[in-house]
């Protein structure tokens, strides 16, 4: 039997497995009968096995074809997802939380360490033209399609056409976003380094703060103006109850939410360097344990974990860069299970029902954005004095979206939550997503291939 | 509190009393019995529990449990990967006889003690499956001994020496044995029929056949999926914590125990040919301290130490218990071992033949992983027996080392003494 088929058998060997443990469950011989105990919670052990299992198989799978790994992961995600098998349910998403948690911050340690300040500064006019122009262009070609797509999407006939460009515009920011977590999940495997991958990175974590802001100026404007006769739950819900500050004035959010996350990361790299020159024992659970302390102390003190994670990689790597050597280090073996149940859990969260009932008017949100994309990225760069190989290629590393794309998804649905629009415009978010997030990693791989800059950092550690 | 507060509190903890400036401490010999037992790290929890600061409460160990299995998986195989068969066939016999005659004795005395112990203790207030499940887990706790000696090993002679192995051995061995018999009476499904409490033989059989084909079943498949990580650490890492955590959520989801399904999977891996363990022990032993406080820590949470007079008065017969039987027990095993290859005999009066009287610190983590299944009371206050007990003994044992080696100190100054004087007497 060659590996291949072995990882496949194995692979059906532990879904069997957990299935019969949720048949056993379900017809009540488990623990779950005598304590009491939430079957989903139960079985979320089970889960978080499978998946760490299956997804790194699937990933091992997905290379040996050319593939990137995280595709795998994804894949896994939706076959072993409520949407197909089920074999990890709706229920035992919200266990998971705790790796989505964990994930981002190490996901942006991680994008911070990638980032040398002295290239940021080097390439700060082309950074800002890329991301100016690229997003510009997506921003305003995606919200016409889309305020000229919603009307015509039988389940939204009669949507009124201020409603349109508002949901429209929405739809247009979630286009905007790229995934900063599988541009470095794929950069980590592929051991990529070098000018493209250094702009790649830079400008996809940039643009995330640019998303971040420009969602919740959208999201407080299209909200407010929702037509009177749909008033739900949305009328309840801007971007202040989000962040958390009803009170304040936008821009004072927008600010303090910004700066107040940059201060949080210098503390929290201060911190850990005071750790790693101090005590540098149990350094793999002392990371866990960093990533989970920046997640929690994000919520009450309304900062981005994203952005306070970044801000402390980013200090470390290019302040501290011999003392926290280890400590990267030990992000690079923590990554792979972390990213395994990250992207396995983002592809549990596709709806495949949803997915099959609009393919076709995603399939036009997502060609409009990849032209967009592409059209934004090439001028954008140009204008910016970008290399022109660069700037040729450089929109392949865009398309990505995953976890926050699905989680501003879930804000619009929030949102708009109590009208008629919200589950047709989740649906229609989630299935563009969805497609961004199989077609991403491929165009991502393919393009740092092509210029040469892979299996820089010792491919050894990684053997396909 | 939010649940990942509680854990962030926990793992910081943990981190913190298996910090190598805290570790310092085990340089003192009673500093490091109460260490090595994870004493203190039950009392720090206890601080931060519902009896103490209330950081952590009870209710938010369940939405844990995930990461408890994960703990519960770590410890079954971490003691399955050394039961390799080279090392056991290294083992003499006499730890073998010993481990068994442990089991066996253990099991009846103290579950004995536990029987009446507990009904006159409880009376009406506990259901018969609650009394039970006490008595045979006291039984399980009290089976094995500390595997810590170098607090109580006083004089460093080879035939000590020999009796420190002995004892470290006997009572690691005794300690799997504990996760079996835990394990054999999980699969024991009771139902209340007409107000009587029987044995539905029906599901106990069934949970028994999957208790030993899930890991059989598990444990070949964790050896193909091992042998795919190749040389990469972060793919070892990998197959690693999804084999420890998938079996004990299955074993979790099909009431089998946790900890018994990993211990029989490591057993597997351990022995199936072509497969060297030292990666994955590797793995083990580095977060070997901070998954055994992070349950010392939990078990300090969770404890119901409010026992009334009756519990206490079951705590120091048990205690008295220990002290009278488990020498005892190593007397009986060691009968035949008198002499060694190097022509010394075992000691017969040494601090080290009151070491069985300690508690093994796998007590704790058996306990926990009874109550995640079983959340009542009950479990709780047995939990805080088993702790007691445990702390009592170590104490006993630790002070009667400590006297014994002032005593010795003594001695030897004296005949430090008398030999001047003879020397001043000669010149």
């Amino acid at each position: 039997m060659n590996t291949t088929m072995r990882k496949i058998v194995v692979i059906v060997a532990l879904v069997l497995f957990a299935m019969l443990a949720n048949l056993w469950g379900e017809a009540g011989w488990g623990h779950v009968g005598e304590s009491g105990i939430d079957p989903a919670l139960l079985a979320t052990g089970t889960a978080v096995g499978l998946l760490l299992l299956c997804a790194w198989l699937s990933g091992l799978i997905s290379r040996r074809v050319g593939l990137p790994m995280v595709t795998g992961f994804l894949l896994i995600g939706i076959v072993l997802g409520p949407s197909a098998l089920g074999v990890v349910t709706a229920d035992q998403q919200r266990y998971l939380l705790l790796i989505d948690k964990l994930a981002i911050a190490l996901i942006a340690l991680t994008a911070g360490g990638e980032i040398r300040l002295s290239f940021l500064k080097g390439s700060l006019k082309a950074i800002s033209s890329i991301i100016g122009v690229q997003v510009g262009c997506v921003l305003v070609v995606s919200t016409v399609v889309f305020a000229m797509i919603l009307p015509r999407m039988g389940s939204l006939a009669g949507i009124g056409t201020g409603d349109a460009w508002r949901i429209g515009l929405l739809l247009a920011v979630l286009a905007c976003s790229s995934s900063p977590a599988i541009a470095i999940a794929v950069v980590t495997e592929l051991r990529a380094k070098g000018p493209l991958t250094q702009l790649l990175l830079s400008a996809t974590v940039c643009k995330d703060l640019v998303v971040i802001i420009l969602f919740a100026v959208a999201l407080s404007f299209s909200v407010g103006g929702l037509a009177a006769g749909q008033g739900g739950g949305g009328e309840h819900l801007s971007l202040m109850t989000i962040i958390g500050q009803e009170h304040l004035p936008l821009m004072t959010i927008i600010g303090q939410h910004i700066v107040g996350s940059m201060v949080a990361g210098v503390i929290v790299g201060i911190l850990i360097t005071g750790y790693l020159r101090r005590v540098r024992a149990h350094l793999t659970i002392f990371l866990v344990l960093v990533c989970f302390g920046i997640a929690l102390v994000s919520k009450p003190l309304h900062l981005d974990p994203l952005i306070t994670a970044l801000i402390a990689g980013l200090l470390m790597r290019n302040a501290w860069h011999e003392i926290s050597e280890d400590f990267f280090e030990e992000i690079e073996d923590l990554s792979l299970p972390v990213y395994c149940v990250f992207f396995a859990v983002a592809g549990t969260r596709v709806d495949l029902v949803a997915l099959g009932e609009l393919w076709h008017w995603a399939l036009i949100g997502v060609v409009v954005r990849l032209s967009m994309l592409a059209g934004g990225t090439m001028l954008g760069a140009k204008l910016g004095g970008v290399d022109r190989d660069i700037g040729r290629v450089l929109w392949g590393g865009f398309v990505s979206r995953a976890g926050v794309s699905i989680a501003l998804a879930g804000l619009i649905y929030d949102a708009l939550e109590g009208t008629d629009y919200a589950t047709p415009v989740f649906n229609l978010a989630l299935g563009m997503v969805a497609f961004d997030e199989l077609l991403g990693p491929l165009m991502l791989k393919r393009m740092l291939t092509d210029s040469g800059e892979t299996g820089a950092r010792g491919a050894a550690a990684h053997p396909g | 509190m939010d649940v990942f507060i509680a854990i962030a509190v926990l793992a910081t903890l943990a981190l913190v009393v298996t910090s190598r400036r805290l570790l310092q401490i085990r340089r003192h010999r009673v500093l490091a019995g109460m260490a090595t037992g994870g004493w203190f790290h039950v009392l720090i929890g206890v601080a931060i529990g519902p009896y103490g600061a209330h950081v952590v409460e009870v209710e938010q160990i369940p939405l844990m449990t995930p990461m408890v299995l994960l703990g519960l998986g770590w410890i079954g195989f971490m003691l399955g990967l050394q039961a390799n068969r080279s090392v056991l066939a290294a083992l003499p016999r006499v730890v073998y006889s010993g481990a068994m005659l442990d089991a066996v004795v253990s099991m009846v005395v103290f579950c004995g003690i536990a029987w009446f112990g507990v009904r006159w203790w409880l009376g009406d207030s506990a259901t018969d499956a609650g009394m039970l499940s006490a008595v045979v887990v006291l039984g399980v706790v009290a089976v094995g001994w500390s595997v810590e000696t170098r607090s109580i090993h006083v004089a460093n002679t080879p035939g000590s020496q020999r009796l420190a192995l002995y004892i470290r051995a006997t009572g690691s061995l005794a300690a799997i044995l504990a996760v079996l018999l835990l394990g054999v009476w999980s699969v024991v499904r009771v139902r209340e029929d007409g107000g009587a409490t029987q044995i539905d033989w029906d599901r106990s059989g069934l949970t028994l056949g999957c208790s030993v084909l899930l890991p059989v079943l598990v444990g070949v498949l964790a050896r193909f999926t091992l042998s795919l990580a190749g040389s990469s650490r972060p793919e070892q890492l990998v197959a690693f914590l999804g084999i420890v955590v998938f079996a004990a959520g299955i074993a979790a989801q099909l009431a089998v125990s946790p900890i018994l399904a990993a211990m029989l999977t490591g057993v597997i891996v351990a022995n199936l040919p072509g497969w060297q363990t030292g990666v994955f022990q590797r793995f083990i032993v580095q977060a070997e301290h901070v998954v055994a406080a992070v349950f010392a820590l939990l078990a300090g949470v969770l404890m119901d130490p409010i026992l009334g007079a009756g519990g206490f008065v079951l705590i120091g017969v048990l205690v008295f218990a220990r002290i009278l039987v488990k020498p005892v027990i190593l007397r009986t095993a060691l009968a035949g071992e008198a002499r060694g290859e190097d022509g010394e005999a075992l000691p017969r009066v040494s601090a080290l033949c009151l070491g069985p009287i300690r508690q093994h610190a796998l007590g704790p983590a058996l306990v926990v992983s009874v109550w995640l299944f079983r959340q009542d009371l009950v479990m709780r206050q047995v939990l805080a027996i088993a702790v007691i007990t445990g702390v009592v003994c170590e104490v006993l044992v630790l002070w009667r080392g400590a006297a014994r080696r002032s005593a010795i100190a003594e001695a030897e100054k004296e005949s430090d003494g008398d030999a001047t004087v003879v020397e001043g007497g000669g010149a």
